[in-house]
């Protein structure tokens, strides 16, 4: 036996809207991997969540053999053990009101835990599903590009410019909320593509204006209808080209199958009863998206979110890097977006994370929490955007009401509080919100907002780029040296008041000081 | 064209497929005992053909609505046909016992006792009717029709009409079953060898069985139940039950056809019409022994080894090192067995060594029908204990197989082994096996994709191909069918097997209508395929268009084919032969031209609506050049056969392809070529001897590093 080969295998189940899936891979080359095995069981939890909001308790069982059954599979074919397997759920689960007692009952009955994939995680995973085939197109670095999946519940975007995630958004509309919401017995009804036509373009107007779109942009798309409708299903290479599907044939489809009887689609498309429901709803929304971004095709991939979840599981670590840089990438497109100075904004994201590292000499961080505070930091004037009157309350609701990429809504929600408490009071007894969250992120907005507060003081001058700063602790005193011949006292003045905070967390004054190479500099 | 004219009813066609098989037990050039066995065989075809496919269509016939075949025929009108054909059949094999085969073998000193004992003969069998026939022989009197006793589906009777009183009086029939441990006992004589049939010994001693009666006459005779009966698996909680209620069921299902002696007299039939509810025209006249399948002991005869065929030993495949390891083997390339030219051992040993290996984590295989003492099944139970993920599905539903099946499912079942029964509505027919391994690259899947059943018996006589492959596609397609067949994952896409009834017809056609396009475009075309059956009119519409196209067409179609050829304006391109021979053909391969790079497949599937709507199976691509030039070989020999190969006229007929006496015999060619190769490559191989080493001495070398 070979214990080199076991580590190099993963197995992931996805609990969906649809169907209930898995998938085992073996790691192979660089950064990619060869799909052993898939599994697919149709269970219609989104017809539950969508209409209800409620699992019933035939699809929990369901779900419960299901999960079973791929857990045999994963250990009894390919010798898997519960660690190397993770599973998720997604929407459905996510919007389903019973959804910890869905949980826990999958967890008693199979000793697996679900991970329920908030909108950012998804949109993580999207990332890491789509992007080798991404990199291969030959502009990828020079072109914008919208990456669409149109699921069950939702349509996840993710807008690349020039190879920078730029944002990340998803939107209620999904193939089978569509069905269900309208009506799965209307479909057929003349007329009907017009009333689904103006049940999509709301969201399609917002998309529109989420991305701003640029020429050129070019639209791929995940996901298992436009799979089908390019015979790609049986693919699994992770980083194959993308196949090009003019939009002539994406509507040409959607017109074909909406008004179709769902066993006449099963039977003449070779699919499911479970597939066969949401083959039209979804290619209409795909090609009502593609017709309003004006672009003449789409690339689809033969990635899913299942890639996604096992590049993850075989390379995660590798991507921390990368997901910092992009996660900061779409922080700063949505600073533009509100019209953040940028280069000030960016400047003091560079002093936050100066104080953070040298911090770290005393006090434990986490990664994320550096990528929290250079967010809050990017986006600490955002709220001016609204109004210049006590901004940073608006900061707080833009940053937490915002998709940005690599975030999740926990980490989102962080980053918003971080911001809040940039200026102005800090955290009291009375900010009933604030005080309502558990100790851990209370403890974390505190350490990372008294740092934001420092690093907006720092801001010398503006004319001139970041200025070098050194730190030393002496008699409960954190010293700045700053690198520049711009007077400190009037930041000096700024930091007694907000430095308060900081002392509070870390019982440390602060103090600004002259570098001495700056005499010489 | 309407529909008589573009396709034979199917019936009538296979009835002209045994009738090619009865030409086999005429044919002088045949071992006097295989044509006794080819005799037997049409015998036991037409024993079938009558449980399933006349006794569905007696229920077509009582259906509200009656659908016309392709061939235009309603259920009655093909019975009537039917009835008619058989009738001619019929006579045709009593013809050749009598005429042909008896004199013959009378010749060869082995003697058939076809007429009433003679006192001599009553004399010598005088202790065999004490000891053997007495004690087992029951008379059963029928006193009412209501109290008839039930008679065995395909058991010979004889039927006794006895006088009850004085005349006038009716008479009343008395019925002895005549299966015993023997149909056939052999006389003492001085000169020679002679067998007497049970039924003459028993009309010899009848004054002994119906002592005091007067037996107006003795017929033998025999009937044929309806074995085609609906299994109602959609309500079915267990399938295992629902099938041994099914078995219960076929004992008195009703009856689709009665043998009776010719001699019978109108009162005798009238009685046995009567009692077993049967048309007068399912009543078949025989003139002679009922039950022509139990001439079989004659084929099995000890010695007389000059009137059978030459030993043609299964040959050692020559791609195989039975000496190697079989995993890396068929990690180096695809191997193609060639059954029965070539030995069926490497899979048995591939699913053995399996069994024990440590480094194989499943075994998964469909069983279709198995013999009562499968080593594969045996190797199956080993894995299980050694605590491998073993999965077996076990087809319940192959017909007359069923009960064998159902013990071996509970067996493997309780040895561990994780058990199906098949799937709701289809038959699962598709061979395959999959071993998956754990090797120092990761997850390697081995598969055995074949054409004929894991049965080391029928690997003996069928002509199949295997084959052995760890073609990473064909092991996730692999995965993907077995987890789809056991119910663990829907269907998904293959990426290069096709399936049925998901996607192999849809994949035959687009093979066929490439085809078409090419010819269309004037480029070369041609379609060769060999195949059991050729029924499914979509397929055949394919190849009368490819055919009008300029494809070239070249059938080798062992039984039933519905596809008239060569006919102008339709198929005249279309050339349909068949092999009749000593070795089953069976194998399923199929090739297209595909502009100049001929894409091959073997498949568990004939074209037929059965195969394609109704059951599981496979289409196999061979990707491997090597296996491709063998299996385009075979074709080419089978398609070029000159002595065992019948020819379909446009007219329905089959004609032996006559050649000028230097004609090529496929199955001898195929022989002799297997042999040649053989024994190329041992002379190739250069001999290695490799001594069994004590294992700890072996240890002692490794660690010290100095050889002892």
């Amino acid at each position: 036996m070979n214990t080199t080969a076991l580590s190099e295998m993963v197995g992931m189940i996805e609990i969906g809207s649809t169907s209930v899936r898995a998938a085992v891979a073996q790691r192979q080359g660089r950064r990619a991997f060869h799909l052993l095995s898939q599994l697919n069981l149709p269970i219609g939890l989104g017809r539950d969540a969508f209409t209800s909001e409620w699992i019933t308790t035939e699809n929990t069982e369901r779900c419960v053999q299901a999960v079973r059954d791929f857990r045999d599979v994963l250990s009894g074919e390919f010798g898997l053990a519960p660690r190397q397997v993770r599973m998720v759920a997604t929407s459905a689960v996510r919007e389903a009101r019973n959804r910890e007692q869905f949980i826990d009952r999958i967890r008693i009955a199979t000793g697996l835990q679900v991970q329920v994939l908030d909108e950012a995680e998804v949109s993580r995973l999207t990332y890491l599903a789509v992007r080798p085939q991404l990199r291969r197109l030959p502009d990828f670095l020079r072109t914008n590009i919208l990456v669409v999946e149109v699921g069950g519940g939702s349509t996840d975007i993710l807008l690349f410019r020039r190879g920078r995630v730029t944002a990340s958004h998803v939107y209620r509309l999904g193939a089978l909320r569509m069905v269900h919401e309208i009506g799965d017995t209307t479909l057929r009804a003349s007329g009907i593509l017009g009333v689904l036509y103006d049940y999509v373009s709301h969201t399609v107007e917002q998309i529109v204006a989420a991305i701003h779109p640029a020429t050129p942009l070019r639209m791929v798309v995940l996901g298992g209808e436009p799979r089908m409708l390019c015979n790609l299903n049986a693919r699994d290479e992770t980083d194959a080209a993308l196949t090009p599907l003019p939009i002539e044939a994406v509507e040409h489809a959607a017109r074909t199958l909406v008004p179709m009887r769902v066993e006449d689609i099963g039977r003449q498309w070779g699919m499911t009863l479970h597939q066969a429901e949401t083959m039209g709803p979804s290619l209409l929304i795909y090609g009502a998206i593609a017709r309003a971004l004006d672009t003449p095709e789409m690339l689809v991939s033969s990635a899913s979110l299942r890639h996604g979840v096992l590049t993850d599981q075989l390379y995660g670590e590798d991507w921390v890097d990368e997901f910092r840089r992009q996660t900061i990438s779409s922080a700063t497109a949505l600073a533009r977006h509100f019209r953040v100075d940028l280069r000030h904004a960016r400047r003091i994201a560079h002093y936050a994370r100066a104080i953070l590292r040298f911090m770290q000499n005393s006090v434990a961080f986490s990664a994320k929490d550096e990528v929290i505070l250079t967010v809050a930091s990017l986006l600490h004037e955002a709220g001016m955007f609204v109004s210049a009157r006590a901004y940073h309350k608006h900061t707080h609701y833009l940053i937490a009401h915002s998709d940005i990429f690599g975030l999740g809504a926990h980490d989102t929600m962080l980053a918003a509080y971080v911001a809040r408490y940039h200026r102005r009071a800090s955290p009291r007894p009375t900010h009933d919100d604030f005080q309502n969250l558990p100790t851990e992120d209370r403890i974390r907005i505190s350490k990372l907002s008294a740092i934001l507060r420092i690093a907006d003081c720092l801001d010398f001058d503006e004319d001139a780029g970041p200025v070098t700063l050194s730190f030393a602790i002496a008699e409960s005193t954190l010293q700045i040296r700053a690198r520049t011949h711009a007077p400190l006292s009037l930041a000096q003045r700024q930091v007694d008041p907000l430095g308060e905070m900081f002392q509070q967390v870390y019982g440390l004054r602060v103090l600004l000081l002259q570098d001495p190479g700056a005499e010489s500099a | 064209m309407n529909a008589p004219e573009r396709y034979f009813n199917r019936e009538l066609s296979w009835l002209e497929f045994n009738h090619r098989v009865l030409q086999e037990a005429f044919d002088p050039s045949v071992p006097l005992l295989e044509r006794v066995f080819f005799l037997t065989i049409t015998a036991s075809n037409l024993d079938e053909f009558f449980m399933v496919r006349v006794g569905g269509l007696h229920l077509m016939t009582q259906a509200v609505e009656a659908c016309r075949d392709p061939a235009g025929l309603l259920p009655a009108e093909q019975l009537e046909q039917v009835r008619a054909r058989v009738a001619r059949l019929v006579s045709d094999q009593y013809r050749c016992l009598y005429e042909t085969l008896l004199p013959a073998l009378s010749d060869a000193g082995i003697h058939l006792l076809t007429g009433p004992l003679d006192p001599a003969g009553r004399a010598a069998m005088e202790v065999f009717f004490k000891e053997e026939l007495d004690p087992v022989l029951t008379p059963v009197a029928v006193t009412a029709r209501d109290r008839f006793p039930l008679l065995h589906s395909g058991s010979p009777y004889l039927a006794c009409r006895v006088a009850t009183g004085p005349a006038g009086a009716p008479d009343r029939l008395v019925l002895l079953r005549l299966s015993g441990p023997r149909r056939f006992v052999s006389l003492p004589r001085k000169e020679h060898t002679a067998f007497v049939p049970v039924e003459t010994v028993v009309c010899a001693f009848l004054d002994r069985l119906l002592p005091g009666q007067t037996v107006q006459e003795s017929v033998g005779f025999r009937i044929t139940r309806n074995a085609d009966l609906p299994l109602g698996e959609e309500y079915a909680e267990d399938l295992a039950e629902a099938m041994q209620r099914v078995l219960r069921e076929r004992k008195t299902a009703p009856c689709v056809r009665m043998e009776i002696g010719h001699e019978a007299s109108p009162e005798l039939r009238r009685m046995l019409i009567e009692a077993l509810d049967i048309a007068p025209q399912d009543v078949y006249d025989i003139p002679g022994l009922p039950d022509l399948t139990a001439l079989g002991f004659l084929s099995k005869l000890h010695g007389l080894d000059s009137l059978r065929y030459p030993e043609w030993p299964a040959q050692p495949c020559a791609m195989v090192d039975p000496g190697a390891d079989p995993f890396e083997q068929i990690a180096a390339r695809d191997i193609l067995l060639s059954l029965p030219y070539e030995s069926f051992d490497p899979v048995i040993r591939l699913i053995e060594t399996a069994a024990v290996d440590p480094s194989v984590l499943a075994i998964k295989i469909v069983l279709y029908r198995v013999t009562d003492q499968s080593p594969i099944v045996r190797a199956l139970h080993a894995a299980a204990r050694a605590g491998k993920s073993v999965t077996a599905v076990v087809e319940l539903k192959a017909r007359f197989d069923e009960a064998v099946n159902i013990a071996w499912a509970e067996s493997l079942e309780a040895a561990g082994v994780q058990v199906v029964y098949g799937i709701r509505r289809l038959k699962t027919h598709a061979k395959i096996c999959m071993i998956v391994r754990r090797e120092s690259g990761g997850i390697v899947r081995y598969v055995h994709l074949a054409t004929g059943n894991y049965n080391e018996k029928t690997a003996r006589t069928y002509t199949d191909v295997g084959l052995l492959t760890a073609h990473p596609a064909m092991g996730q397609d692999a995965a993907a069918f077995f987890h789809a067949i056991t119910g663990y994952s829907e269907p998904l896409p293959y990426r290069i097997l096709s399936q049925a009834p998901l996607n192999l017809r849809e994949h035959l056609l687009e093979r066929i209508a490439e085809e078409t396009g090419h010819a269309a475009k004037g480029m070369p075309a041609w379609i060769r395929a060999k195949m059991n059956n050729l029924v499914d009119p979509r397929l055949i519409d394919a190849l009368y268009e490819a055919s009008r196209q300029g494809v070239r067409i070249d059938l080798s179609v062992r039984g039933i084919c519905c596809l008239r050829p060569g006919v102008p304006g339709l198929s005249e391109r279309i050339r349909v032969s068949g092999v009749i021979d000593r070795y089953l053909e069976h194998s399923r391969v199929f090739a297209f031209h595909n502009g100049g790079e001929p894409r091959v497949f073997l498949s568990s599937a004939d074209w037929m609506p059965r195969n394609l709507d109704r059951r599981i199976e496979l289409l196999v691509p061979v990707v491997d050049a090597a296996v491709q030039r063998k299996l385009l070989a075979l074709l080419a020999c089978s398609l070029g056969d000159t002595r065992k190969a019948w020819r379909l006229e446009p007219d329905g007929r089959y004609r032996r392809i006559e050649s000028d006496g230097a004609g090529m015999r496929s199955q001898e060619q195929r022989y002799l070529e297997t042999v040649e190769t053989v024994g190329r490559d041992r002379r190739r191989r250069r001999t290695v001897f490799e001594p069994h080493r004590p294992a700890n001495r072996k240890r002692a070398r490794t660690s010290t590093g100095a050889p002892g």
